[in-house]
Order: structure tokens, then C-alpha cells, then sequence
């Protein structure tokens, strides 16, 4: 039934021609129904090559982080380097709403395709830009990644261990996060669009995206010129934020994850009562216990007694009991591995994981359902990344009337 | 100059982080964001600091709070009485958008549920952000930004191989993924109303919001079977690939090489252009079968220097590597933030002038509006007085029985 629904961005187009910093981007525009169009150089997007692959084997085709990233889009291939590629470019650029980018600065204003270029012939495309550091200062031409923008925007300072460097969140989140404020930027620009008819040009920083990210430690240094530190072991949240204790305890199948008291009290009571409750809590029923500052001062004896107690369990029992057996819940969660939410009952129960078709792989995958769910314009994952130059023949004959001859020969010039 | 949300209002009943961050998204951009709170229920946000020394016990002085609720005006409603119901029933009936992040399953049991308010205003979009969504047998588990990413698999892929998961060092999905997922929806579905009149319910499960931002991680446990682990500072496709210690103590920087091109590069860049021949490193395969040696080469390098000279000497050359650069160079040494204009200092009444983030991003056509956080119930008159019209009499009966508190 979700099929027959059309989604929220139904009928608008997208040229999405960003790299691996803003794939995230296109994916979520797709995800609500627009017409998302990969465009590639003819060699491929390099996320292509990136592993892991399908059953191992490496092959532009088996990308899985590629797969993620481009459900739902068509592809085509198109070089930009040559004038015929630019001339097509063009054409394509006056069919769209929007068009997603991640060249360098400057890149395409240097080919006569910048905004004011495009904005000329279609005056109500977007021109959505991601990159490293955003489009003018004195970074603007750095060249950037994933690790570099979350060490350039403050996060990564924050994350790991004391006695090591300093450590990165999992997952390109940087990209990720960049590319989530980039489709958050098209939207706002896509109702101002609705209220004008005009587009215009949107240029998100990864940096400033990661500096977003920061917690407190922005306003600890504003307000008293302090550096929070990477946590070791310890949480640098600010000081009624609870204890401040450490965050991951063994379990007897893997690791668990608590906030032992965050917004009352009586979420801290609780905890003590349940460890009391199987005899494990130790002295901790000391009515000192209850004040906050003693804890965090006397933590790491909380902190032994808490891990002998999560280690006489496993996660789910220590999962269900927390969350079900008192009337005030403890904040603790399974450190979930992949296989650990491949199972997950609940995510079962919601149907979460969807099944897409590779027929080339003669199989079809599991991919994550939707991150959120609207009931009338439900999110769709309908078909497969796109093959390299797979929609071509549809984009350039059908769409913009190339003959068959004329592709043919596009392509042994190198332009698709 | 018109902005992308003019005429828009949005009841926001968030606390903490996800929604109320979610909302300021819409403030920043022209939609009018009314933050519902109650003195009988006070957002941690609002009590928890950093505050202006001297500031405190104010509760509008809270660095977080502020932060997250620039640009949005500050209302008092208590919503477990019958009548803070029925006047909240009022403020939606003038919304267009409501965002909530109770645990699932409360705005039901509030008479605040979608199907109640589609009846007082049919084209409202409503969004929830539970952590587990509104089905399932877990949906009435509460929680955290933390416990999110514990659950959605990032916990267990951030990390050294060689030690226990320690977390992130921040609550990131409670800052990036989740309210901007949240934010894409709801701007989706405003431009789905403007051409079809129709609003709609947004279910955002925590849960699986941030699983698609680990996506890469379930289909390699989908189609391969593997269960991807801690990889440090590592990546698949790129070496090196790390973070290196520099001069001074605690001091680093981040340098990344994904291709061939770059490594030469980077072999000029640091003067050892024979590096550029040695078989161990060539490739990019070499260099990952040889990754220790590689980072042991590279910090030799590197801890002869300071992360700004290590990034400059490297970007000249089209190396990307950038300083790892904490909150206060951000605030006042990095030129790039500074012409980019990300921080702004409004003027507030308690904390004085305070550094703001802004939105990561600029519209050429629609600047964003960057203002003071609103003081605690600040804009009552305006809600009470203006925006429902009641009474004098009805005012203060509220204040008395408790409901506008």
C-alpha cells in the first residue's frame, strides 16, 4: 500500500553530482520521492571502490557503503571536462530543481557553470554546495575529509582516551552530518521557493556541521575560558549533569551503556535500589550516597561495584530490568553490535529492515527502513543503487531526445 | 526580504535536546517557534550549565539551554492539568507545526495524540521523537542520547580494537543526527502541505534514525555476515589515515591520504621524496599492510611541529590534514569560523553577550535570525493575552489554579 502514496518531494528533480562528503544528501531526497539523478564521471564515483564489498569481492558494482548511499537514485555517467559533457550538463541543469555538488570552490565556476551561470537560465534551481570549510575564507580551498572536518570543527578533540590520541566518532559521521544539514538547507530553500519561485545558492561547511556538535564545551570556554578535555573514561559533562562517571560496563555477553542520573534524582535512587535489591549494591545504601557530589567524588568505588553487578548479567536482562521492573527507569542500553539489531525483536516488530533487489547479485539485501516515518508521504526504498551509466540511454534519448548515433558517439568522445 | 518560513508557527514541547534542537532549525529561519515549558516540570537544559559566573541559580543564564533555543520565544503551561490541556489544545489550533519528545506513548495519554490534534487542526504536522517510536514492544523505554547510540550499533564501531567501547565524547546524535533528520521531515512535509493543503504525523523512532547513519555497518552484516568492529582512527579506503601527535604536549593533527596522487604529494610535501619509491607504501594496499611503520614515519614528522604547521605545510601541497583544534581555537583563533561568520553574540538581559552557534550553512537569498534565548515564560503576555485572547479574569484564575505555571 506505502507504494501508492506519493512522496513529499514527488516531481522534483535532483542532479546529484556530490561525491562521498554529500551522498547522504541525495539519498534522503530520494528516500521522500524526488527523481535523485547520480551523475558520474565516466571512470565512477570513487565510494565505488570503497569496501567492505559484496561477498567480499571488490568491484565498482559491490560497494556496499556505496549501495547505502545511493539507494533509490538513477545514474548516469557525464564528464564535465569536456564541452560536450557541459553542453548536456546544461541541458539537465534545465529540467532540475536542484543540483548537489561537492567539487572545490570555484570548480565549476571555472567550467561557466557556476550559480549565477545556472540561476540565469533556471531562476528557480538550487544550488546546493557541500564542502570542507564552505565557500569563501581563508580554508576554502583546503582539501578536507571526513577525520579532517571532525578534527577542524572540535569534536574529535573531545572523543577518546586520555592516554591516546584523540579518536574519532565510527561511520563517517562527518560526512554524514554534513550532508544532513545540506538536505535540511534544500528544504528551507525549497519553501522559500514556494513563497518566491526563486532558488538560490546553499553552501554548508562540514566544519561549521561538526562544530554544531559540541555539547558544552563551546559554552565553557565562552563563559570560563575552559578547555573540556576527551573523557577517558569519563563523561565531560558539566557538573550537575548527574556524577560524571564513566559510561561503557562490561556485561557477561558484551557491554552496556548507563546515564546514571540525569535530569532527578530519583533515577539515581532507583539504580541503588536495584543493586540492593540482588545484594550487590555494597555500602552504597549509605544515605551519603544520595547526595550527587559525594558520588562524584567517590566514583570509582560506585564504578566497581556497578561492574561487578553488569557483569553478573547480560545485556538484555540488564536491558529489560531496567527499563521495566521500577516505576522510575534506569538509563541503560545494550552496546548493540550489527548482528545484535539484525535481531532485534523490536525493530522485527516495526518492520523496520526493508529487502531491495540486486538482480545482478541474483539476490536481494537488507537495507535500513526508514529514519523517519510521515503517514502520508511515506519514505521509499524501492530500487538499487544505480549500475554506472545505468539510466543513461533513459536520461539522454528518452528525456533530452539524443539520437542513439549521437550517444554512441558521446561516448567514444569520452563525455558520458 | 522574505525568509523560507514566514507566517509558520510551531508549538514546541520539547525538552532537553532532539526536538527543541529540531525547532530551532524552523526559528533560524523565519517560522515563529513557541517553547512550552512549566516551572512544575523545568527542562534540565535551564539548570544545567555552563552559566555566566555569578548567574547560577537564574534559570535563564544556562549556556546548553540558550543555545539550543535561540530565536524562539518561552511560554509556561502546565500540562498535567485539564486546563493547561485545553489551552495547549488552543496554541495548536493556531500551529502549523508541533513537536514533541515525550517518551511514546504520553501525548496519547495527554489527549495530545495525533488523531485529537488533527481534529482541532486538520493540516497540523505533528512530530514525535521517542527513542523507540510509537510501536513495538520497547516503545515505552526512555532515555538518552547515549543509550541511542549504544543501541544503533556506534558505540560498539567507535573505538581501538584493543579496548572496550568508551562512547563518544559527546552525545552527537542528540546534537546532529536525530533533530536534523527531524527538521529534513518537517520541512518536506511543509512543502507537501503548501502544494496539497494536507499535514501530517512524523514518527521519528531515535533508534532508527541513527541506525541509518551507521547504515554501511547492518549491510555488511546483511550480505557478508561480518560484524564490523572498532577500526581507531582507521579507514578502508584511505592511508594513512590518522591523527598524530604534534610539538607540544596534547597537541595533534588529522591527516588522511585516500589517493596514490596524494601520497606522493604528501612524500614532497614533508621532504622525503624517496618515500614516494619505497615498495612498502605505493599502493594503497602496501601502505595499509604496512600502516604501523607508515603512522611511525608520518608522526617522526609531525611531532617536530605544531598542528597549524603541519595542516599548512600539507595543504600547500593538496595534502588534507587539519589541526585537531578545540572549543576556544574555534572561538577565537580559527580565521576560517571567523569569516564565515558562524558564531554570533547576541545581547541577553542575564548572561550578557554569549557565543551562539549559527546554522552551519548560509542561504545566498534568506539569511538566518540568530537571537537571544527567551527568558522562562518571557512571552506569556504575548501567547495569553495576544495570540488566545483570554480574559484578565481567566488569566489570573490560571495563575492561581496552577496552570499557567
Amino acid at each position: 500500500m506505502e507504494h501508492e502514496q506519493p512522496g513529499a518531494l514527488e516531481g522534483l528533480r535532483v542532479l546529484d553530482l556530490a561525491g562521498p562528503l554529500g551522498a547522504y544528501c541525495g539519498k534522503l531526497m530520494a528516500g521522500l520521492g524526488a527523481d535523485v539523478i547520480k551523475v558520474e564521471p565516466p571512470e565512477g564515483d570513487p565510494m565505488r571502490r570503497w569496501p567492505p564489498f559484496y561477498h567480499d569481492r571488490p568491484h565498482p558494482e559491490r560497494s556496499l557503503t556505496f549501495f547505502h548511499y545511493h539507494l533509490n537514485k538513477r545514474g548516469i555517467t557525464l564528464s564535465l571536462e569536456k564541452p560536450e559533457g557541459r553542453d548536456l550538463f546544461l541541458k539537465l541543469a534545465a529540467k532540475a530543481d536542484f543540483i548537489v555538488e561537492s567539487f572545490e570552490p570555484g570548480y565549476l565556476e571555472s567550467l561557466g557553470l557556476g550559480f549565477q551561470n545556472l540561476q540565469q537560465k533556471s531562476p528557480g534551481l538550487t544550488l546546493v554546495s557541500i564542502t570542507p570549510f564552505g565557500q569563501n575564507g581563508p580554508y576554502a580551498r583546503y582539501k578536507g575529509s571526513d577525520l579532517v572536518g571532525l578534527a577542524m570543527g572540535g569534536v574529535l578533540w573531545l572523543g577518546g582516551w586520555r592516554d591516546r590520541a584523540p579518536m574519532a566518532l565510527g561511520a563517517s559521521q562527518g560526512s554524514v552530518v554534513a550532508s544532513l544539514f545540506a538536505a535540511n538547507a534544500a528544504m528551507l530553500a525549497l519553501n522559500y521557493r514556494d513563497l518566491t519561485g526563486e532558488g538560490q545558492h546553499v553552501d554548508v561547511s562540514m566544519q561549521q556541521c561538526m562544530a554544531v556538535d559540541l555539547e558544552t564545551a563551546m559554552q565553557n570556554y565562552d563563559v570560563h575560558g575552559a578547555v573540556i578535555e576527551r573523557g577517558g573514561y569519563n563523561y565531560p559533562l558539566s557538573p550537575i549533569q548527574g556524577p560524571g562517571m564513566r559510561r561503557c560496563y562490561p556485561a557477561s555477553d558484551g557491554f552496556v551503556s548507563i546515564l546514571p542520573a540525569v535530569q532527578r534524582i530519583d533515577e539515581w535512587e532507583t539504580l541503588l535500589k536495584w543493586m540492593d535489591s540482588e545484594g550487590m549494591a555494597g555500602d552504597l545504601m549509605d544515605p551519603k550516597w544520595l547526595d550527587l557530589l559525594t558520588v562524584r567524588r567517590e566514583k570509582e568505588h560506585f564504578e566497581q561495584l556497578f561492574e561487578a553487578f553488569t557483569r553478573s548479567h547480560t545485556r538484555q536482562e540488564l536491558f529489560e530490568a531496567a527499563h521495566f521492573r521500577f516505576p522510575t527507569q534506569v538509563f541503560l542500553a545494550p552496546i548493540n553490535t550489527a548482528e545484535d539489531i539484525a535481531n532485534d525483536p523490536h525493530l522485527e516488530a516495526r518492520g523496520f529492515f526493508v529487502e531491495v533487489n540486486h538482480p545482478e547479485l541474483g539476490a536481494a539485501l537488507r537495507y535500513p527502513g526508514p529514519p523517519f516515518r510521515l503517514s502520508e508521504t511515506p519514505w521509499q526504498s524501492h530500487h538499487r543503487a544505480p549500475l554506472l551509466g545505468e539510466h543513461n540511454r533513459q536520461v539522454y534519448e528518452e528525456e533530452l531526445g539524443l539520437s542513439g548515433h549521437e550517444l554512441r558517439a558521446l561516448e567514444s568522445e569520452g563525455a558520458i | 526580504m522574505t525568509a523560507p518560513l514566514e507566517g509558520i508557527r510551531v508549538a514546541d514541547f520539547g525538552w532537553r535536546a532532539v526536538a527543541p534542537i529540531a525547532a530551532r532549525m524552523l526559528a533560524w529561519y523565519g517560522a515563529e517557534v513557541i517553547h512550552i515549558e512549566s516551572y512544575t516540570r523545568l527542562c534540565g537544559m535551564r539548570q544545567s550549565g555552563p552559566f555566566p559566573p555569578g548567574t547560577e541559580t537564574s534559570l535563564n543564564t544556562s549556556g546548553f539551554f540558550n543555545n539550543f533555543n535561540c530565536s524562539k520565544l518561552a511560554v509556561t503551561l502546565n500540562l498535567a492539568t485539564s486546563e493547561g490541556i485545553k489551552v495547549a489544545k488552543g496554541l495548536i489550533k493556531i500551529s502549523d507545526v508541533v513537536v514533541e519528545n515525550f517518551s511514546g506513548g504520553v501525548m496519547e495519554k495527554l489527549g495530545l495524540g495525533y488523531r485529537d490534534l488533527a481534529q482541532i487542526r486538520p493540516d497540523v504536522i505533528l512530530v514525535s521523537h521517542s527513542l523507540m517510536g510509537t510501536s513495538g514492544p520497547w516503545r515505552r523505554v526512555s532515555g538518552h542520547g547515549p543509550n541511542v547510540q549504544a543501541m544503533a550499533g556506534l558505540d560498539h564501531i567507535t573505538g581501538y580494537p584493543d579496548r572496550d567501547p568508551i562512547g563518544s565524547g559527546v552525545s552527537h546524535t542528540d546534537y546532529t543526527i536525530n533533530p536534523h533528520h527531524s527538521a529534513f521531515a518537517i520541512l518536506a512535509a511543509l512543502h507537501h502541505r503548501r502544494l496539497t493543503g494536507r499535514g501530517q504525523y512524523i514518527d521519528l523512532a531515535q533508534y532508527e534514525s541513527v541506525i541509518n547513519a551507521t547504515g554501511p555497518m547492518m549491510l555488511e552484516y546483511f550480505a557478508n555476515g561480518r560484524v564490523p568492529g572498532r577500526a581507531g582512527n582507521r579507514h578502508p579506503a584511505a592511508a594513512p589515515h590518522g591523527v598524530y601527535r604534534c610539538r607540544d604536549e596534547n597537541t595533534w593533527c588529522a591527516i588522511t591520504v585516500f589517493a596514490d596522487e596524494e601520497w606522493q604529494r604528501l612524500c614532497q610535501a614533508i621532504g622525503r621524496p624517496e618515500l614516494a619509491r619505497d615498495p612498502r607504501f605505493d599502493c594503497l594496499e602496501c601502505r595499509q599492510a604496512n600502516e604501523d611503520a607508515l603512522d611511525r614515519t608520518l608522526e617522526a614528522w609531525t611531532s617536530q611541529r605544531t598542528p597549524g604547521e603541519v595542516m599548512e605545510q600539507l595543504q600547500r601541497c593538496g595534502v588534507a590534514a587539519g589541526a585537531v583544534q578545540h572549543a576556544g581555537d574555534l572561538l577565537t583563533r580559527d580565521p576560517q569560523l571567523r569569516a564565515r561568520g558562524h558564531y554570533h553574540y547576541p545581547d541577553h538581559p542575564e548572561a550578557g553577550r554569549r557565543a551562539y552557534d549559527g546554522p552551519p550553512f548560509k542561504l545566498s537569498a534568506a539569511p538566518a535570525r540568530v537571537e537571544r534565548a527567551p527568558l522562562l515564560a518571557e512571552h506569556n503576555d504575548y501567547l495569553y493575552r495576544e495570540l488566545l485572547n483570554l480574559t484578565e479574569e481567566t488569566i489570573t484564575d490560571y495563575i492561581v489554579q496552577g496552570v499557567i505555571a
